[in-house]
């Protein structure tokens, strides 16, 4: 049982996106979603344009499932933070008295503050089953565009508390580091480095999307998980890799496996590299 | 062959401001790097890698199409674009715009922008010839006014003339069974080519292309039809369209600026009063570079430009056709043109997820274009 909450303010699409992208990248939809707002004359008539958007997306992503009567209108008297933090603490802990139960904080729209008391909730029931979800938009003239209209690879969908856990986490040197290091930052062939580094990731146990992008930072490389995401298709359809769905509380994920092709192409792809610093083949 | 049938099979139709849809889902599926291939030569004419950016690099010189375009059979010449026809394809897509027109466009909005009736400055409006409308360049300039101006309709004033509308509707010309036969065979997709019964020929597609981006200003801006001047005693179509507009210009007491990328057209409109002719310079051939780096808006207008051109074109990943693209087909109506509609033909369940939010967004009726830049 998946609960959404998200705060409708004055960007119809920074409420409808998220949920988008999310019935979109895992091909099911929330069960009930709250739609917490104030009674301003200008929100409530964003409150009905969500809903029209909403009814839409979950009717087809729930193949006719979803429930109208799931799609809640909570309103709450003002946004002061007071009224915002106690609002959050009454639908969690009712949302929660069931075991099953699993929350998403959406803290794309709304204020600072109530971004700052979403994460405060996320990180304090870090057992009970909340994601803090996050879609990061790259190019702001995407803000009033509905999400399958908008460059898939300008937007991320991001569980923040997650990332925020592995990208803050160092990395033991001796896990990342390799003789070869000097080598790739000069290779001008993208495709085929980024490819070179997600095996190697995987190899080294780094076997989830996130933390492959970790271990390209800490080799100064820059990937979008869209990117990513689709060299792991590639690499999984040519039988580099298998892809496994693991459960947890929070979210389902995916861990990514070596199918012992991975060894051959790094080795093959790093005296290719090597040949051209010797001064053989450019790459 | 099989699998071109194949591919024909299962399509939708998708309206260019739908279109980023399938990019994001070739994209999610990893297909980002394809080969394009035209449906009346066959050749691979780009390969393109769709990432933050796309990369098109040319794999066809401009004389290679001019070779090929000889070893036709007469009768059928004229439905192959020839290299000034394919050249015209990055032109019209806005792949110079930037570079060699963005200015032209800009000193004039600006001089637009500062006009202060108060003291006295006249009312400034635009107007195209013919063959800025052929070569799309008012959905060329769209972004840079979106830009400036958000949601259309913008707040700039287009003087319209009835003698370019006039030449931009010479789009009666359809192929006929006999014509197709003609076409299949040479072609080496046949079963592409049946689709285009009773639909426009070259000539008149490119035309009716022009037209459509004449329709489309009028759609977007504050404009007049002014009628082209009978009086003059010719058949000297430039004539009455100037004439036709320095009548306005007296009436209304204007200043105007006219563009075109004809010569002959500007050295005539020059010497008017308030009316400032501004040439365009055509870009040369030795311009087109082999490598472009552009934005997924972009190449929709590419794509878009591409397939009208050629009626169709092949997408294929790893030395396989996975997708045809058409701009004509059977059946193809106005309101296809209006909405710049292409005909996705697919096998890939990719077409499936984008069935998937295309009812979503239809549902809902967005009437409104988006306010996207593209």
């Amino acid at each position: 049982m998946i609960t959404w909450i998200t705060t409708v303010g004055w960007s119809p699409f920074a409420v409808i996106n998220p949920i988008w992208a999310y019935c979109k990248e895992n091909e099911k939809t929330p069960d009930k979603i709250f739609l917490l707002h104030t009674e301003n004359m200008k929100v409530l008539k964003n409150v009905e344009t969500c809903k029209k958007y909403l009814n839409e997306i979950l009717r087809e992503y729930s193949h006719n499932n979803f429930k109208e009567e799931n799609l809640i209108n909570y309103q709450i008297k003002n946004e002061t933070y007071e009224i915002y933090s106690i609002a959050m603490k009454k639908l969690i802990e009712r949302e929660l008295k069931d075991e099953k139960a699993k929350i998403i904080i959406d803290m794309t729209p709304g204020r600072k503050y109530m971004s700052a008391i979403n994460m405060f909730y996320g990180l304090k029931s870090l057992n009970n089953s909340i994601q803090v979800l996050y879609l990061y938009l790259e190019e702001a003239k995407y803000q009033k565009v509905p999400y399958p209209l908008t460059p898939i690879i300008k937007n991320e969908l991001i569980d923040i508390i997650e990332s925020a856990e592995i990208f803050s986490k160092d990395i033991t040197i001796d896990k990342v580091k390799d003789p070869n290091d000097e080598i790739i930052k000069n290779i001008s062939d993208i495709d085929l480095l980024r490819k070179f580094l997600i095996l190697r990731a995987i190899v080294k146990d780094f076997p989830t999307i996130t933390k492959i992008k970790k271990y390209f930072l800490a080799k100064k490389q820059n990937i979008k998980s869209i990117e990513l995401r689709q060299i792991l298709k590639e690499l999984q359809e040519d039988k580099y890799v298998s892809i496994t769905k693991v459960p947890n509380k929070k979210q389902n994920f995916f861990l990514y496996k070596n199918l012992g092709k991975a060894d051959k192409f790094i080795d093959d792809t790093m005296k290719k590299f090597k040949s051209r610093e010797e001064g053989g083949d450019r790459i | 062959m099989n699998d071109i049938n194949n591919i024909l099979e299962n399509n939708i139709l998708l309206n260019s401001n739908e279109f980023v849809m399938f990019f994001n889902e070739l994209f999610l599926d990893a297909k980002h790097h394809l080969i394009i291939k035209d449906a009346l030569y066959g050749l691979e004419l780009f390969d393109i890698k769709i990432s933050n950016q796309v990369e098109i690099e040319i794999l066809i010189d401009l004389d290679r199409i001019k070779q090929n375009k000889r070893n036709l059979p007469i009768n059928i010449q004229n439905e192959f674009p020839n290299k000034s026809r394919f050249f015209e394809i990055f032109l019209k897509s806005g792949l110079f715009f930037n570079k060699y027109y963005r200015g032209s466009f800009d000193h004039i909005l600006l001089n637009m922008d500062q006009v202060n009736p108060l003291n006295g400055d006249l009312p400034i409006a635009i107007s195209f010839d013919t063959n800025l409308y052929f070569n799309q360049f008012f959905s060329q300039m769209y972004p840079m006014l979106l830009e400036r101006y958000g949601a259309p309709r913008f707040p700039i004033k287009f003087l319209m003339s009835e003698g370019v509308k006039k030449e931009l509707t010479r789009y009666e010309k359809k192929y006929k069974q006999y014509d197709i036969n003609d076409l299949k065979n040479v072609v080496k997709y046949p079963s592409i080519i049946e689709d285009f019964f009773n639909q426009s020929k070259l000539n008149s597609r490119l035309w009716h292309l022009g037209h459509s981006d004449f329709l489309k200003c009028i759609g977007n801006v504050n404009y007049k039809l002014v009628d082209e001047d009978i009086s003059v005693n010719s058949n000297d179509m430039d004539n009455k369209i100037i004439n036709g507009l320095m009548k306005e210009i007296k009436q209304q007491n204007i200043k105007l600026y006219i563009l075109s990328q004809d010569s002959d057209f500007i050295a005539r409109s020059r010497g008017n009063k308030n009316l400032v002719a501004k040439f365009l310079d055509k870009i040369p051939y030795s311009k087109l570079k082999q490598l472009y780096s552009i934005s997924w808006e972009k190449l929709v207008r590419f794509i878009y430009t591409l397939s009208v051109t050629f009626g169709a074109i092949i997408l294929e990943v790893k030395g396989k056709p996975i997708i045809v693209i058409q701009g004509i087909w059977r059946g193809k109506k106005l309101f296809h043109w209006e909405n710049e509609t292409m005909k996705i033909c697919s096998a890939n369940n990719l077409l499936g997820k984008i069935k998937k939010d295309l009812t979503i967004l239809r549902n809902i009726k967005i009437e409104e274009r988006v306010n996207w830049l593209y």
